[in-house]
């Protein structure tokens, strides 16, 4: 009785029926996690602002046949004039350049860009910084064997990694417009392991006393482990 | 006096000699007017019409659009007229003409050569006035002409009323028309069928390829919204677009939708949002 009891309820729950399986997942990302993860960095390293991330998972092949169409529509408040499409290549850890998002025009005559996914992967919209020619350098004592650095804002979403080429120089990270929240990960040597110091670009530098925001020599605070940032 | 009597008499003369009898070819028939004989002719996919005046004056007679010529084992599709025809004819004069006949039944086959089509008869009334009102608007398209035959011939749904060789305005105007005819809604898309395999364009396939429409709705937030594709017990079973960060306010979405690998039957499109919460259902019917 208590078994045909329970088959009933399993054939009522609809246990035996088969439910359509997608052929995929679509996910679409967080913009700071994204930015975090992977940086918004193009293939020579130079920095990009990251408009829209997602990852898309194949189910049982290795390509969709049909792709999946995604629009990106235009923002009212900014244009994005040239977005760019990138892959992230995890082998060699960078974003790769894909087609261009075609334009397309919707019915009632508003303007975004469409492109067409077909294969697994993380993929992103960037947008590339515009007019900005500001960098960052960073200056620290040469017995703090910083290794790398990193740099990461919301808003527009910039995110730069750069790693020490010579001992006690540091190069010079080009970036747009630094805001006073973001976010400076100095990764540096203590008796050959790494460590991390994490900070406000605020903390390192005087936003208030600068003569001009878009001046191209920039002077931050030193912070406790005597490091001084200045950028030019 | 002598000379207004001449006038008089040339004048009637004259006029029995130009003017010919106007009769519609069901009136001819009616009257026993005409003799008629109906063959159809592959590889043109024509209608070839023999016809006889069987009267001692004139007549002019005219094909009514609308009009259905049978064949006789009823196997085959009939003969149907889209666009009249007026065919002039000397008293006992026999003329064989070919005439543009499409196809009244789509679940029919097409006619092989020399199949004699000997019974005849007017349409539904409701096609007879599109067809009218297609002709007044001086369409061409054959392709639409015979999507409007089938829809009215085999219920065809009234999305598949498209045709790629014609202005969206004018096309737009004749399913208005049909709409006011038949106390409907338009529909929301539109659906293509493949061509038959053997190429003959007066049969219909049955196989449903595309799907093109505007998706119309209103997104009362900034967010991300999918476009999907659920089956008729509600589980969605393609995703078809996703919109990134759709700004807020009413959007129209376009959908081009391919039907391979999409078995027929009845289907919802609708728009998701994040949360899963469908924002607007539409019908479709995939047949």
């Amino acid at each position: 009785m208590k078994s045909n009891v329970l088959l009933m309820l399993l054939i009522g729950s609809n246990a035996f029926c088969q439910t359509p399986q997608l052929p995929f997942t679509f996910e679409e990302l967080d913009l700071l996690e994204t930015a975090n993860t992977y940086t918004t960095c193009d293939e020579s390293g130079k920095p990009m602002e990251l408009i829209s991330a997602m990852r898309i998972e194949i189910n049982g092949r290795t390509c969709l046949e049909n792709g999946l169409n995604v629009y990106l529509p235009m923002e009212k408040v900014k244009e994005f004039k040239k977005p760019t499409w990138y892959r992230w290549d995890p082998s060699v850890k960078t974003w790769k350049k894909q087609t261009l998002p075609i334009n397309y025009i919707s019915p009632d005559g508003k303007s975004g860009f469409n492109v067409i996914l077909k294969c697994p992967g993380i993929y992103a919209f960037f947008e590339p910084l515009q007019g900005s020619t500001n960098k960052i350098e960073l200056i620290a004592p040469k017995k703090m064997h910083v290794v790398k650095l990193k740099i990461c804002q919301e808003a527009p979403f910039i995110c730069v990694e750069m790693k020490n080429k010579k001992d006690g120089e540091f190069p010079i990270i080009p970036f747009g417009e630094l805001k006073f929240d973001a976010r400076i990960t100095i990764t540096y040597l203590e008796k050959g392991k790494e460590k991390s110091i994490d900070m406000l670009a605020g903390a390192m530098y005087d936003f208030e006393n600068a003569s001009e925001r878009n001046v191209k020599t920039l002077q931050y605070k030193p912070s406790k482990t005597q490091t001084l940032f200045s950028s030019n | 006096m002598k000379i207004s009597f001449l006038i008089i008499v040339t004048h009637l003369l004259i006029t029995q000699v130009v003017t010919a009898e106007n009769l519609t070819f069901e009136e001819a028939l009616k009257a026993k007017a005409i003799r008629y004989d109906v063959k159809s002719e592959t590889g043109l996919r024509r209608m070839f019409l023999k016809i006889k005046n069987n009267r001692k004056n004139k007549i002019k007679v005219a094909v009514e659009s609308g009009r259905f010529f049978l064949e006789e084992s009823g196997q085959y599709q009939p003969f149907v007229v889209a666009r009249p025809v007026a065919i002039r004819l000397e008293a006992g004069e026999e003329r064989e003409i070919w005439m543009e006949g499409y196809c009244g039944n789509s679940g029919a086959s097409s006619p092989k050569n020399n199949l004699k089509f000997n019974r005849t008869k007017m349409g539904p009334q409701l096609l007879c006035e599109v067809l009218q009102q297609m002709n007044e608007e001086k369409i061409v398209s054959k392709s639409l002409y015979q999507k409007v035959i089938w829809h009215f011939t085999n219920n065809h749904q009234l999305a598949s009323v498209c045709a790629q060789d014609l202005d969206s305005i004018t096309l737009k105007k004749t399913i208005q028309f049909i709409c006011a005819k038949e106390k409907a809604n338009p529909s929301w898309y539109s659906i293509e069928y493949a061509n038959a395999e053997s190429g003959d364009d007066l049969e219909f396939s049955g196989i449903p390829t595309q799907i093109k429409g505007t998706l119309s709705f209103y997104n009362p937030q900034r967010e991300t919204v999918s476009v999907e594709l659920a089956n008729e017990s509600g589980e969605t079973v393609r995703v078809i677009q996703v919109h990134l960060g759709q700004p807020q306010g009413f959007a129209n979405l376009p959908l081009d939708l391919s039907l391979s690998k999409i078995p027929k039957g009845k289907y919802q499109v609708r728009v998701v949002n994040r949360e899963g919460k469908s924002l607007k259902e539409w019908p479709l019917y995939a047949s």
